[in-house]
């Protein structure tokens, strides 16, 4: 087992450095520091301090329930909409502090799309559910544009054969993997800064997940994308960091390459290894 | 594994018949006192509406009688300085040359209703040529005469117990004799205000009261009903004054709607100045009323979208209003136009807080508009139930009757709305 992780590892690795000759001047995008969220009494999340580079794919991994989610939600301030959930520490988005009074929540979360770990499509048309954001922001003018805008998005989430002939029909009419893909197309529409994507893949199979892991690699050029997987084969193949939650806590997070070949905490090396998780 | 699993577990579930019957034994019981429940409703309504229909159609007819009217010109120009009553006595006279005592032409004068003189008039308005012309006009019969017609009044009856005198019996079998009888479709009770002679009072007043006073309360209770719910359901923090406002509304729905009137007495009357009677003192008292109603319902509506939704919108970066007005709000609409068209239901049907604001009294004009007297059906049906005269009897059914198939024209608008607005998917 860890012998096959390495050698995925190592070539991911090659890969890993290739991009970083694409982009020398890597920079912080997002920074958090001492992140800590209580849902009520119970603190779901405590001291999480991540920094996420400019084009870079930094997977979330961990058990189930270690707060992956929370986190990812902490980066764009979903959590301002779930009642009794208090976020404490800090996290800048290219600097600028994101929970201080002077920043616009709304702004945020234009600049940092979401893939949710459910899919929810809007109860409209598929070709709505793409506009939409496009049209809140005013990114388009004319039906072409949209048309435009649709056809990438739909393509790039690898979407676009199967419903091209049904733009039309709602897109809560899809299967679970469609939905999900759609809500990927829906999120690269409005080109957000950042993209948070929650177990995309969950619901995908091995082909669907293929075509997504290639997009976000193509993404990772545009954009700087933060991605919460159970599939330590995806993280490895995908991510040129990774993050390693555990109850609440960050354990370590450092480049791919050396999480899965030699992980500095035993916690972690005993949850890619499975044995616990 | 299977070492440590209980035993219940290990034995599986219990299929035994005995079991299985049981269930579909209370599953039939269920299924017929569910049949039962709503068989029995729709029974009351059936008695409940034959009965109302078998009191009130006969007052959609109405007794009229022929006479020979002579619109000498000399008589009948110009129509505002005309005697018409005296033009329609005499008329009545030269059918029955025989009746000479002042008393029994007053009789005779009663076979026929006292508003006959403004018939003729608006008969020579409506066709002038017929000035100069001696002609056959059909005038409404009295409400007594009617009655007759109609079987309410026995003949076998004492005379001094009846309405109507053993004279005029023989007088209106000859009438009757001659063919000058029919019975017509009652126009007048849906093109006339309410009137003290019952064969002159019509249901159109009331109705477009009614119509005018539930413009008023839609106009002011939906969009602040349907604002009032969505600050509260999407905006308004969740703590202990949400809480009690919470518990305000839902007390406030449960107010006696007299309490309203009272209010609306003191408040919309007495300081604010609105004009008693009028449309819109008592749309404002119903809105007042319906308020809580049409507030706790479209919470409820919005309460039902998914939060998913809400979600999905903030997540691309829609604003609060954005994401209410674009996802939440469409998908709450047929909830939230249910839940209004049951509180206008409420409202049309309501009488005591209007009693409080002066609806309750006798009008004689269609209202033009919303600062006009006005009185609505229920308050009208009220009137008329309450009135002596035995033909205001199938009067009131028949109001009831408008007031039942205007509530389920209001209904059926309902449902055609919702169908328009609902989604498909
Ligand atoms: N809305 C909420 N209210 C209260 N507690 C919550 C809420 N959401 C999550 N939690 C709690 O926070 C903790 C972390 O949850 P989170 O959803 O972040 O886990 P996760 O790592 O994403 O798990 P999974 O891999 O199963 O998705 C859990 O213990 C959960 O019970
Ligand atoms: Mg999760």
């Amino acid at each position: 087992m860890k012998n096959e992780m390495n050698e995925l590892c190592s070539v991911e690795g090659a890969e890993y450095f290739e991009v970083e000759d694409r982009a020398p001047l890597a920079e912080v995008k997002l920074f958090a520091r001492d992140v800590g969220v209580k849902y009520g009494e119970n603190e779901a999340l405590k001291n999480v301090s991540i920094d996420f580079m400019e084009h870079q794919v930094i997977s979330l991994i961990g058990p189930s329930g270690c707060g992956k989610s929370t986190f990812l939600r902490c980066l764009n301030r979903m959590n301002d909409t779930i009642e009794g959930c208090r976020v404490t520490g800090e996290i800048r988005l290219d600097g600028k502090d994101i929970y201080s009074k002077a920043t616009d929540p709304v702004e945020i979360r234009a600049r940092i799309g979401m893939v949710f770990q459910k899919p929810n499509p809007f109860p409209k048309s598929i070709y709505e559910n793409i506009c939409y954001g496009p049209r809140i922001h005013g990114m388009a003018n004319s039906k072409a544009d949209y048309d435009d805008i649709v056809e990438w998005s739909l393509t790039s989430a690898g979407l676009w054969d199967e419903v091209k002939d049904r733009l039309n029909e709602p897109g809560t009419g899809l299967s679970g993997g469609q939905q999900q893909r759609l809500c990927i197309a829906r999120a690269i529409a409005v080109h957000p800064e950042v993209i948070l994507m929650d177990e995309p893949c969950s619901a995908l199979d091995p082909i669907a997940t293929a075509k997504i892991e290639e997009l976000i690699d193509e993404l990772r050029e545009r954009f700087t994308i933060t991605i919460v997987t159970h599939s330590m084969q995806q993280a490895a193949r995908i991510s040129q960091s990774t993050a390693f939650f555990h109850l609440g806590e960050l354990v370590e997070e450092g480049k791919t390459d050396d999480i899965f070949t030699k992980p500095g905490d035993e916690r972690t090396e005993a949850y890619i290894t499975g044995r616990i998780g | 594994m299977t070492d440590n699993m209980p035993r219940s577990i290990q034995s599986g579930p219990d299929l035994s018949a005995a079991r299985i019957a049981r269930r579909n034994r209370s599953e039939r019981w269920f299924r017929q006192l569910g049949i039962l429940a709503i068989g029995s409703a729709l029974l009351m309504l059936a008695v409940l509406m034959t009965s109302i229909t078998s009191k009130g159609y006969s007052a959609f007819w109405q007794t009229q009688i022929a006479i020979n009217v002579n619109f000498a010109s000399s008589d009948v120009l110009p129509t505002e300085k005309v005697n018409f009553r005296g033009l329609a006595r005499r008329s009545i006279r030269a059918l029955f040359p025989d009746v000479k005592s002042r008393r029994d032409k007053r009789a005779l004068y009663k076979l026929f209703s006292n508003g006959i003189g403004y018939e003729l008039r608006d008969a020579i308005q409506r066709d002038p040529s017929l000035l100069g012309q001696s002609k056959r006009i059909w005038v409404k019969a009295s409400a007594d005469t009617d009655m007759l017609v109609k079987g309410f009044i026995e003949r076998a009856v004492k005379q001094s117990d009846r309405r109507l005198s053993d004279k005029q019996l023989t007088w209106f079998d000859r009438l009757e004799k001659d063919g000058r009888i029919a019975k017509r479709f009652n126009l007048t009770f849906f093109t006339q205000a309410d009137s003290r002679e019952p064969e002159q009072a019509g249901i159109l007043g009331a109705l477009i009261g009614s119509i005018l006073t539930l413009s008023v309360t839609l106009l002011l209770v939906f969009p602040v009903g349907v604002a009032a719910a969505i600050y509260l359901e999407e905006f308004a923090p969740k703590n202990r004054w949400s809480d009690v406002i919470e518990v305000n509304i839902n007390n406030l729905a449960a107010v006696p709607s007299i309490v309203f009137g009272l209010l609306g007495l003191a408040v919309l009357l007495n300081w604010v100045g609105l004009p008693r009677s009028t449309p819109i003192a008592g749309g404002v008292v119903l809105a007042l009323m319906t308020l809580p109603t049409i507030i706790i319902s479209s919470r409820s509506a919005l309460k039902a979208v998914p939060p998913s939704i809400r979600e999905a919108a903030i997540g691309m970066g829609a604003s609060p209003l954005q994401t209410v007005s674009h996802h939440v709000l469409p998908l709450a609409m047929p909830g939230m136009m249910t839940g209004a068209i049951i509180g206008m239901a409420q409202a049309l049907g309501e009488t005591a807080p209007l009693l409080m604001i002066g609806m309750v009294a006798f009008i004689v004009d269609v209202p033009g508009g919303f600062t006009d007297a006005a009185t609505v059906l229920p308050v009208q049906i009220f009137l008329w139930a309450d009135a002596p005269e035995r033909a205001f009897v199938e009067k009131t059914s028949a109001a009831i009757m408008v007031l039942v198939a205007f509530l389920i024209a209001m209904n059926l608008f309902a449902i055609l709305m919702r169908k328009k607005f609902e989604r498909r998917w």
